[in-house]
């Protein structure tokens, strides 16, 4: 089953005179339950993709279908909505808020609010390992512990589809496979379709499929 | 509630944040408040000042001043003026050389008096209520009386009257005694009797207007004179037809002038200083009222006197101390602030008791008055106008300007400029607060990316961006409403005074001009210690400007944030 379908998908920045072609005619079906690992270095497109798959930005030419829908042609509240809902994001930077506890961080994902809000979000952080340091500040958790926060985040409205910007970029090869592993277990566990560009090799194990992009194009990779 | 808690978050861990905002806007909210202050209590003070006849219940005063530069056409006035203000120098009068004297001259300077029953034929209709005073300058000396002293005779000399020279025949002059104009009769007989002479110089073969025919001419006038015209009492023929023609006659005063000659050093003291005769039997309308009375109580008896606030600091007075006036002893019974600043004094006593000592029995030379309603105050000024000859109607709009003084320069200042600073401070506090508001917001870039990417609206983004300025602005209005008060405190706490002076409105030292002696009187000055008040509405206008400022910033801010993209999260800077 198709979840996510990118046909002729374009997106250029004017630099200067210049006009850079950062995602340039990539078309890609992803079903549900792939973990799909993008690899490319800095400047090839492949945040500018997650962007346009997270309707972060709108393409400047092409579609891009999320459950059958043009998410290119949707007002930007609808977009917001679809981004509450349908997708989680997870940083190179974690992107915590820095003034809210971990359990604030996640609580402030959430989209349909409740009473049971606190119990959620302890939940979801209990979920990625995080039982215990659930009142300190970002600045006062490791970088693994400041993504396992960013990940329950990510999961807290129980997301189809999690898109990861290099969620291993920051951290040790230990920490970062300990997160690795995490993503995994979301998606085995919770059938969740993950997105994880990176250009660490270790991440090419937990992947069902395997992608590279190089001048805005893709290009399926054996696994 | 998740959006308070990260509020509170925001403010309480950005606490620096927090703190630069809302002191900013405290600092204007509380400058704002103490010139809008500053101003309302000085325009407040002023006004007192302006309208001192209010302060003393009343709305019209009416004195009897001479013009001393109209070149004398109230003949009598200019009279008056003379006779109460002359300080004799004969001092042998006091005693020998060598003895010691005290006397106190009392002055009118140029606020003439005049009868009471004159002034108080009112319109009862128009007039609420009016008070009698007499306010004097006391020229109080005392010491060894002198040795040298000269004496001139004067009177009796000849004069040159129409070219002739003439030996007077009369004594005395009395200046000022009124005589009845000729009647037809007189005249008539005065003519015929002209007539008859000039037929008989003529039959004599003379001319009537040789210097020997004048003579035989001015005899026979003096003879046929009707009685109360002949020099006997002394006098200057002023009214009459005669003075048509060339021939007066003049009589000068036959006295002694004693005086020193270029003064000698003596120990002879002068003091100048003013006393007011109070209509007592008033309780609301008068030079002073029992309402200004700061320590000790008013006077109730004759024998008792009140003392100003600034007469008693520089001489010391306290209350049951004993004050001697024309040898005769008051006891002080209370301190008072005179509020009439055009007319006051700095010793204040019955009236019939200050009429008694400075012999001027049955005469005021001021007279307070308070009409029916305000409509009145105009005919009950006409009315003033015409009770006696000179009469000097004064109303508030007059008062009001013969005030200056440091008061009235800062008080039309911060009229002027009130509005304008409160206006700069606003802008400045504006533009700072909107530059670090926006300031931080930009820090906060990723952030609000981050929470984009994560599914909030533009909307909740917004709202609460303001949210947390709304909270700043109201910390910082009631910081600011603290701080404003303190500046109150301290400013009413620093002695902040100004002056206000007041042109007389007669009382002068003529005497001691005339004759050197000793100090000027205290000019009429009055300083006001600046007492800021503030109302709830400044306060109110205060904080609503920091609420007011931190929402603009806010409102600029939260678009700002608006305009964020949700793709900002993914920047990889930090």
């Amino acid at each position: 089953m198709t979840l996510i379908e990118l046909k002729n998908l374009h997106r250029e920045y004017k630099q200067g005179s210049k006009t850079i072609h950062a995602v340039d005619g990539i078309d890609l079906k992803v079903s549900k339950g792939d973990y799909l690992v993008i690899f490319g270095s800095s400047g090839s497109g492949k945040s500018t993709l997650l962007q346009l798959i997270g309707g972060l930005e709108r393409p400047s030419k092409g579609s891009v279908f999320i459950d059958g829908k043009n998410i290119a042609e949707i007002s930007e509240s609808k977009l917001t909505k679809l981004r509450g809902h349908k997708v989680g994001f997870v940083f190179q930077h974690y992107n915590l808020i820095p003034t809210l506890s971990a359990l604030q961080n996640v609580e402030a994902a959430i989209i349909n609010r409740s009473d049971q809000d606190k119990e959620k979000a302890k939940k979801a952080l209990k979920m990625v390992g995080l039982g215990n340091r659930v009142n300190h500040l970002p600045s006062l958790l490791s970088g693994g512990e400041q993504q396992r926060v960013a990940i329950a985040r990510a999961l807290i409205n129980e997301p189809d589809i999690i898109l990861a910007d290099e969620p291993t970029g920051n951290l040790d090869t230990k920490t970062g496979e300990e997160i690795a592993d995490i993503l995994k277990r979301l998606n085995k566990e919770n059938n969740q379709t993950i997105i994880l560009i990176t250009h660490s090799e270790y991440n090419r194990k937990y992947a069902s499929r395997v992608m590279s992009i190089k001048d805005g194009k893709l290009q399926e990779e054996m696994k | 509630m998740f959006y308070l808690s990260y509020l509170k978050n925001e403010l309480v861990r950005r606490i620096g944040k927090t703190i630069t905002i809302s002191l900013g806007l405290a600092i204007a909210s509380a400058i704002i408040i103490v010139i809008i202050s500053t101003s309302q209590s000085l325009s407040s003070t002023q006004e007192t000042v302006l309208n001192p006849l209010e302060n003393v219940g009343t709305d019209i005063l009416v004195t009897r001043t001479v013009d001393l530069e109209d070149g004398g056409k109230d003949m009598a006035a200019g009279y008056d003026y003379l006779r109460e203000n002359i300080v004799t120098t004969d001092l042998s009068q006091y005693g020998n050389a060598g003895d010691t004297f005290v006397r106190d001259v009392f002055l009118s300077g140029s606020l003439l008096s005049f009868p009471t029953e004159e002034a108080t034929d009112l319109d009862k209709s128009l007039v609420d209520d009016y008070a009698l005073g007499l306010i004097l300058n006391v020229t109080h000396q005392e010491g060894e009386i002198p040795e040298i002293v000269s004496e001139i005779e004067t009177g009796g000399e000849e004069l040159f009257i129409g070219g002739q020279e003439i030996e007077i025949v009369g004594e005395v002059i009395d200046i000022g005694t009124e005589i009845a104009p000729m009647t037809y009769e007189e005249e008539e007989a005065m003519s015929e009797v002209k007539g008859n002479v000039r037929k008989e110089i003529q039959e004599r073969g003379l001319d009537p207007k040789s210097p020997e025919g004048r003579i035989i001419m001015m005899d026979a006038i003096n003879e046929a004179m009707p009685e109360r015209f002949k020099g006997t009492e002394g006098t200057i023929i002023t009214d009459s037809r005669m003075m048509r023609t060339e021939d007066r006659t003049i009589t000068t005063d036959k006295q002694i002038i004693r005086t020193e000659i270029d003064t000698p050093e003596t120990n002879i003291q002068t003091e100048n200083f003013t006393v007011a005769g109070v209509d007592i039997t008033k309780e609301n309308i008068g030079l002073v009222l029992p309402d200004q009375v700061v320590e000790g109580e008013f006077i109730s008896e004759s024998n008792q006197v009140v003392v100003s606030t600034s007469y008693a600091s520089s001489e010391e007075i306290n209350i049951a101390d004993t004050i001697t006036l024309s040898e005769t002893e008051y006891s002080v019974v209370g301190i008072v602030e005179p509020k009439l600043y055009t007319n006051t004094a700095d010793i204040y006593l019955e009236l019939a008791e200050l009429q008694r000592i400075s012999e001027r029995e049955d005469n005021i030379n001021i007279m307070l008055v308070k009409s029916a309603d305000a409509f009145s105050v105009e005919d009950v000024s006409s009315q003033l106008d015409g009770l006696f000859t000179g009469a000097q109607v004064t109303d508030s709009s007059d008062t009001a300007d013969k005030v200056t003084g440091s008061l009235v320069d800062a008080a039309s200042l911060t009229d002027k400029f009130v509005g304008l600073t409160s206006i700069i401070v606003m802008i400045a506090a504006f533009i700072i607060i909107t530059l670090l508001t926006v300031l931080s917001i930009n820090k906060r870039t990723r952030e609000i990316g981050t929470l984009k990417a994560i599914g909030w609206s533009n909307k909740t983004v917004v709202r609460q961006i303001l949210m947390e300025n709304i909270v700043l602005g109201v910390i910082g209005a009631l910081v600011g409403i603290g701080m404003g008060l303190l500046a109150i405190v301290a400013l009413n706490n620093f002695d902040i005074s100004f002056s206000a002076e007041f042109a007389s409105s007669g009382i002068e030292t003529m005497g001691n001009k005339w004759f050197g002696m000793g100090e000027e009187t205290t000019p009429s000055s009055t300083s006001f210690n600046l007492q800021v008040t503030y109302t709830y509405t400044t306060l109110l206008i205060g904080s609503l400007i920091a609420i007011a400022g931190a929402i603009i910033a806010g409102t600029i801010a939260a678009f700002k944030s608006s305009r964020m993209r949700p793709s900002e999260a993914l920047r990889h800077l930090e």
